[in-house]
């Protein structure tokens, strides 16, 4: 590609020209309205189907949801999910006796989500997840289930999906 | 008396300084070495009442020449050297230093040159007919123009034929 | 003993007084490197510790103390640790020389403000410290045992040697035009009725000045140095802790000084056109005087930081040549004009 510069003349190429439009641009910002976002007492809004926390939902029978069928196990790219399977006498039959997803790993593709058959995982907008001990950032089935009956939820979808939907 | 005590302090590090150029396996801190000795004798020259002396030494022999020199070994990445033989060049070496050393003793005791009391006022200089205090600026600088401006000029001129010498030296091609 | 006390105590005081300010001076200056850089992007600045942030200098400090304090195994160890001090201390003994005010007058004895009244050729002696100063950032990039290190000291050193030819030529073109190495002298001849102050009669000395000490003091758009995108942080890539900090505060230490330098040789030291110190009495004099002299070094600190954020870097062969075939024979010529000027007026 063949560059055509602008001819400059002595003065500008003495740099000074540019260098005071730069400082008188520069000088005028000092004025203009501060974009910061003062983080613990301003927050975003955040956008419909925004990937957070995912959790583990329960159907209205008062069970989770989740059938142990291990797809999100196998989808989850940072290999962050970990079921043991378990035999229930409810109609599903199979249930998690076990369910951690470990949120040190867990990078909020949403995958899961994505390819869960029964919707029984879902990624909520909770996004505050750090801790001083990365053993805790391991959260258990019971844990899950909490979350997920818990607000805040997405705007427009104030509930998580319910069955049957 | 505290001037004594300057003096032996700076004089010693000097000294530091210049065993260390000497004797120190590593180039870097041979310089440094002599950086500190050069930055000592810059002091020696306040000492004697010629405090802008003392400071042009330290602009010109520790700022530039000792960081020109340490630069040079910075970016050739010189380590430590081998370890020393005693050939017969370095025992020359040696007898001829403590030649010169002893040279130089004469030559200072036979110029009659004593201590000069301390507090005592020192004695003007004399340039174009003008008297000015001992070791100031003007002094030196009437000096230098005056009585020592064709030693002045001849030094300017050695310092552009070596800065032409450089260039040519290190230019690569004459295309 | 006894008659080196009334010249021991006044020095004392002012040494601690004058270090004082001026530790403060670099602490504030870092905030305000934070507050200015973020105003001019639309941002707020660090605001949480203290009102409006103003505390935030101290939990830096604070942070520094605790910090690890890291030695490379490639490291030279001697020198690596001796490093950050040749760069702070050259940088706080350039203000022996640095007169602050006219003088105050307490308890009919006067004390000027200087720490150093003595030295006439005070000029010479920051020069002289200034160019010692390279050592520390040599040193600290070569014992780093890091290639990136390395380079930003070797760019480091050839900047600022190169760039130091230009000041000690714009330096002297001052020098000649009032005779005298003495600040107190250099200051007192841009007082008063038909004398200006030099940035008027002495223009392209105080432009090449000003651009070679934003080299000399490695600031943007000279911070080849330590040019993030290509060296990481330069020479101090490796320290940690507080000797990481004592090359920070060398850094905006010689800032300071630098002001100083500009204020002192080219904007009237503490002198404000029509005002005569002597009218607010021995003791308030003084005081406003190095309350002026102080304000406009704050003014040229905020300079410094405002064109840090605005420049985009030089690249390198560009501030070779910037410095070598602009600024050296701009000063040069500067030295040959003012020299014909003053044959031509008949200075002495």
């Amino acid at each position: 590609m063949k560059v055509t510069r602008p001819e400059l003349s002595w003065w500008e190429r003495t740099y000074f020209p540019a260098i005071l439009k730069g400082m008188k641009l520069t000088f005028s910002h000092i004025f203009r309205k501060r974009v910061t976002l003062q983080y613990p007492e301003e927050r975003w809004t955040l956008p419909p189907g925004y990937r957070g926390q995912p959790v583990l939902l329960t159907g209205l029978d008062g069970h989770e949801k989740c059938t142990s069928c291990k797809l999100c196990q196998f989808i989850c790219p940072p290999e962050a999910i970990r079921i043991v399977a378990g035999e229930t006498e409810l109609a599903k039959e199979k249930f998690p006796a076990e369910f951690d997803i470990d949120m040190g790993l867990c990078i909020f593709c949403g995958y899961c989500q994505e390819v869960c058959p029964v919707e029984a995982i879902w990624l909520k907008d909770a996004y505050e997840l750090a801790d001083y001990d990365r053993t805790n950032l391991i959260f258990d089935k019971e844990k899950l289930l909490a979350l997920g009956r818990k607000p805040p939820y997405l705007p427009g979808r104030e509930k998580p999906l319910e069955e049957g939907r | 008396m505290m001037a004594a005590v300057v003096f032996f302090a700076v004089a010693f590090l000097a000294f530091l300084g210049a065993l260390a150029l000497v004797f120190h396996r590593h180039p870097m801190v041979a310089g440094l070495g002599m950086a500190l000795s050069t930055l000592s004798i810059g002091v020696l020259y306040v000492l004697l009442r010629v405090p802008f002396l003392g400071l042009f030494q330290a602009i010109i022999y520790a700022g530039a020449v000792m960081v020109i020199v340490l630069y040079i070994v910075m970016a050739l990445g010189q380590e430590e050297t081998g370890p020393r033989v005693g050939s017969v060049q370095t025992g020359l070496t040696y007898v001829a230093a403590a030649l010169l050393l002893l040279q130089f003793y004469w030559a200072i005791v036979r110029s009659g040159a004593g201590p000069f009391p301390e507090g005592s006022a020192l004695p003007p200089v004399t340039a174009g007919g003008t008297n000015y205090a001992f070791g100031t600026i003007q002094a030196f600088g009437s000096l230098l123009v005056s009585h020592y401006s064709v030693p002045f000029e001849v030094a300017s001129l050695l310092l552009v034929g070596a800065m032409v010498g450089a260039v040519i030296l290190s230019r690569r091609s004459w295309s | 003993m006894n008659a080196y006390w009334p010249i021991v105590v006044p020095a004392l005081v002012k040494i601690v007084v004058i270090l004082g300010i001026v530790l403060t001076g670099v602490a504030y200056t870092t905030l305000a490197e934070r507050k200015v850089s973020a105003w001019m992007q639309d941002r707020r600045g660090p605001n949480r510790v203290g009102p409006f942030g103003l505390l935030q200098p101290v939990a830096d400090g604070m942070k520094f103390f605790f910090k690890e304090d890291i030695t490379p195994r490639e490291a030279y160890r001697p020198l690596y640790l001796l490093a950050p001090f040749l760069t702070l201390f050259p940088a706080l003994i350039t203000f022996a020389v640095i007169p602050f005010g006219t003088q105050i007058s307490v308890g009919g004895q006067t004390y000027p403000l200087i720490i150093a009244p003595g030295m006439d050729v005070g000029v010479i002696f920051l020069l002289a410290v200034s160019s010692i100063g390279v050592y520390g950032i040599l040193l600290a990039g070569w014992s780093s045992g890091n290639k990136y290190s390395l380079m930003g000291g070797l760019r480091s050193a050839s900047q600022v040697i190169s760039y130091e030819l230009g000041i000690a030529l714009a330096v002297m073109s001052v020098v000649l035009w009032t005779g005298s190495f003495d600040f107190r002298r250099i200051v007192e001849d841009q007082a008063g009725w038909g004398h200006f102050w030099f940035v008027g009669p002495q223009f392209l000395a105080f432009i090449v000045f000003t651009v070679a000490v934003f080299a000399e003091t490695n600031r943007l758009p000279f911070d080849l140095p330590e040019g993030e995108s290509e060296l990481v942080a330069g020479y101090h890539t490796e320290y940690s802790g507080l000797r990481f900090a004592m090359f920070f505060m060398g850094e905006y230490a010689n800032m300071i000084t630098a002001s100083a330098f500009v204020v002192l040789l080219f904007l009237g030291g503490w002198n404000l056109p029509f005002v005569n110190y002597a009218w607010f009495g021995p003791l308030w004099g003084g005081l406003l005087s190095a309350v002026v002299f102080f304000a406009k070094v704050a003014v040229l600190l905020f300079v410094f930081i405002w064109v840090r954020w605005t420049l985009p870097r030089f690249r390198y062969d560009q501030l070779m040549s910037l410095g070598w075939k602009r600024l050296f024979p701009l000063a040069l010529l500067n030295l040959v004009l003012i020299s014909t000027l003053l044959v031509l007026r008949g200075h002495p």
